[in-house]
């Protein structure tokens, strides 16, 4: 039951609450937070933009999905992938691999990227047994973490884009080494090979 | 003793006229010198930097994409600076002794950011969204011109409101085929009209109501 005395009080709460609107309306347009400053200044909190707590995890970064996000299962490489593996993702594995790798590794995964003219040194071949063998939780991990003269890119691709990379790669790997027995009978004859 | 003549009269009611028509005048230079391309300073000329970037030696020379370097442009509002990382994932190999990047070694190791001179620069009662037009066929080169031929940048457009609208009354003269986006130099075909229109459909854009005001003041 509203006694007269607490509908008074709810009428100031409502005259509070609407009065701070009208105070947050006052931010004039002109004055919008923007990427100017690394720090952007807000009235309500000082700073819009903080270091994060160390121990703070964002929504959308909890990383308890190992698989999803370290390419691992109890601690060790799995040759398995969080999601399904189509063309829609070995396209966009494309773009990527184009946008991030090719400097280095070169368009077919050869390591025969144009940085190497110019002194960076050059990467292994995709295209041997060893790396063949190595599985795709391997290969995320390199794309996050680097690996020796590699520095890392997990800050600047996301963990879905680094997966569609590493199905790239086995495509490529897939484009340089094919057993011609194991081909489809066309694509066996397309290839030229079978009366050598 | 009279101070002033008759003729003062006269006098003072035209320098009255003469004054306000003088600052109508300023006035209206300075409107229509805000709007002019020619001032608009920033327009045409290259803006120094703390570290010599070139685009036209990473972006033509080594063919590097500019995703390497502003990737978020595809799906985000800004499209960003990449930081020292970025960098140092080439230069912790390349050109390691070059003077023009100490500033870049030094922000790696002291982890103090760089702070490059911002070449574009809307005013900030405008919304801009980079993702909504690059997956709209909108190339990076519409907007800042041959960027991959710049050793140091500077902004190809005016970018005043009258030629973002431009745009925005006939996006089909404009946009490109989504394999298109990060070509320089792309010669848009003799048949724009009809591309453009199986472009608006392929995209699904609505030019009615882009022109409307919240589109870019909200
Ligand atoms: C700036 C050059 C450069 C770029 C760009 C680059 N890499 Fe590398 N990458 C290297 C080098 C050098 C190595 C060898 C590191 C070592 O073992 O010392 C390497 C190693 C690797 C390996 C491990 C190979 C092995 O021998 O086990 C993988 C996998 C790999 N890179 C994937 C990628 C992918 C995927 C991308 C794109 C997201 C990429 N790299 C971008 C230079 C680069
Ligand atoms: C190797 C990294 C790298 C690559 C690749 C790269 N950029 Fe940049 N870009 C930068 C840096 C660093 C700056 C800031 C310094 C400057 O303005 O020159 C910048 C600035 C810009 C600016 C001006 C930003 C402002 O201040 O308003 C534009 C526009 C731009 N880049 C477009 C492109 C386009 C288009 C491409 C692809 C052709 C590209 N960039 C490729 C690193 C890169
Ligand atoms: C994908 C590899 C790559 C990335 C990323 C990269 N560079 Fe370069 N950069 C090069 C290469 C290759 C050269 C040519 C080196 C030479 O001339 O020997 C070069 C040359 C330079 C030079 C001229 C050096 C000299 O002494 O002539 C500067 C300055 C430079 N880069 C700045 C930058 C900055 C700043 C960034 C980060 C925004 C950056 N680079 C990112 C590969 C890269
Ligand atoms: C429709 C026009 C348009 C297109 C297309 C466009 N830009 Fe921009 N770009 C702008 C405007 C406008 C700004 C200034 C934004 C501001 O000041 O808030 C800008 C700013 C930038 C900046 C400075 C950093 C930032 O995010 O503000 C970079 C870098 C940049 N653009 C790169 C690119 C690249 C790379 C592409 C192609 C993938 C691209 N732009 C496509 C209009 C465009
Ligand atoms: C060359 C063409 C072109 C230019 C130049 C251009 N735009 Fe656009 N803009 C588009 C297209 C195409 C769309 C996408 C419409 C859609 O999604 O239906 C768009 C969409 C937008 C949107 C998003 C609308 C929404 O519904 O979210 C904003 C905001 C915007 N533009 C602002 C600007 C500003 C500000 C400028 C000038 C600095 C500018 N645009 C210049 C073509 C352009
Ligand atoms: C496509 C994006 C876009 C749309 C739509 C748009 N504007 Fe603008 N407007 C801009 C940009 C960009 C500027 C900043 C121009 C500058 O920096 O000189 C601007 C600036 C302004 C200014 C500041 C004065 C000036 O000219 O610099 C006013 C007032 C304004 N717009 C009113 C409007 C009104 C009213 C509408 C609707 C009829 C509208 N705008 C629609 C992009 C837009």
């Amino acid at each position: 039951m509203l006694t007269p005395k607490s509908s008074n009080r709810l009428v100031l709460v409502v005259l509070a609450a609407f009065s701070v609107l009208l105070l947050a309306s006052c931010m004039n347009m002109e004055e919008q937070p923007k990427l100017d400053e690394p720090y952007v200044f807000d009235p309500n909190f000082g700073t819009a933009w903080r270091e994060l707590d160390p121990n703070a995890i964002p929504r959308g970064w909890e990383r308890d999905d190992t698989l999803m996000f370290l390419g691992t299962v109890d601690g060790e490489f799995v040759n398995d992938f969080p999601m399904d593996v189509d063309r829609e993702l070995i396209a966009e594995g494309q773009v990527q691999y184009e946008s991030f790798c090719t400097p280095c590794h070169g368009f077919a995964g050869y390591g025969d990227g144009i940085l190497n003219e110019e002194g960076f040194p050059p990467p292994a071949s995709y295209h041997t047994d060893e790396l063949r063998a190595q599985p795709a939780g391997y290969y995320f991990d390199v794309i996050s973490n680097g690996r020796g003269n590699m520095l890392g890119y997990g800050a600047r691709i996301e963990p879905a884009d680094r997966w569609a990379i590493v199905a790239y790669i086995r495509a490529l790997q897939y484009s340089q080494y094919q057993v011609l027995d194991e081909l489809p009978p066309d694509l066996q004859a397309e290839s030229g090979l079978l009366n050598q | 003793m009279q101070i002033f003549r008759p003729g003062v009269n006269t006098v003072a009611k035209i320098s009255i006229l003469a004054g306000a028509l003088v600052t109508v005048l300023v006035l209206n230079f300075l409107f229509v010198q805000d709007r002019s391309p020619y001032s608009r300073a920033r327009a045409g000329i290259a803006v120094a930097q703390p570290v010599r970037f070139s685009h036209q030696l990473h972006s033509d020379q080594l063919n590097i994409s500019c995703n390497y370097c502003h990737a978020s442009a595809n799906e985000y509002a800004y499209a960003g600076i990449p930081d020292t990382h970025t960098c140092m994932s080439c230069h912790s190999q390349i050109a390691v002794y070059s003077e023009l990047l100490e500033p870049v070694r030094t922000s790696y190791e002291t982890g103090d950011p760089l702070v490059w001179n911002k070449v574009h620069d809307l005013a900030e009662h405008v919304y801009f969204n980079h993702g909504v037009h690059v997956q709209n066929g909108v190339g990076c080169e519409t907007c800042h011109g041959r960027v991959d031929q710049m050793a140091l940048v500077w902004q190809a457009e005016t970018m005043t409101m009258a030629w973002c609208l431009e745009c925005h009354f006939a996006p089909e003269d404009f946009i490109r085929p989504a394999d298109e986006i990060f070509t320089f130099g792309y010669e848009p075909p003799i048949d724009q009209a009809v591309l453009g229109e199986q472009l608006l459909e392929e995209y699904e854009i609505n030019p009615e109501g882009l022109g409307d005001c919240w589109v870019c003041h909200r």
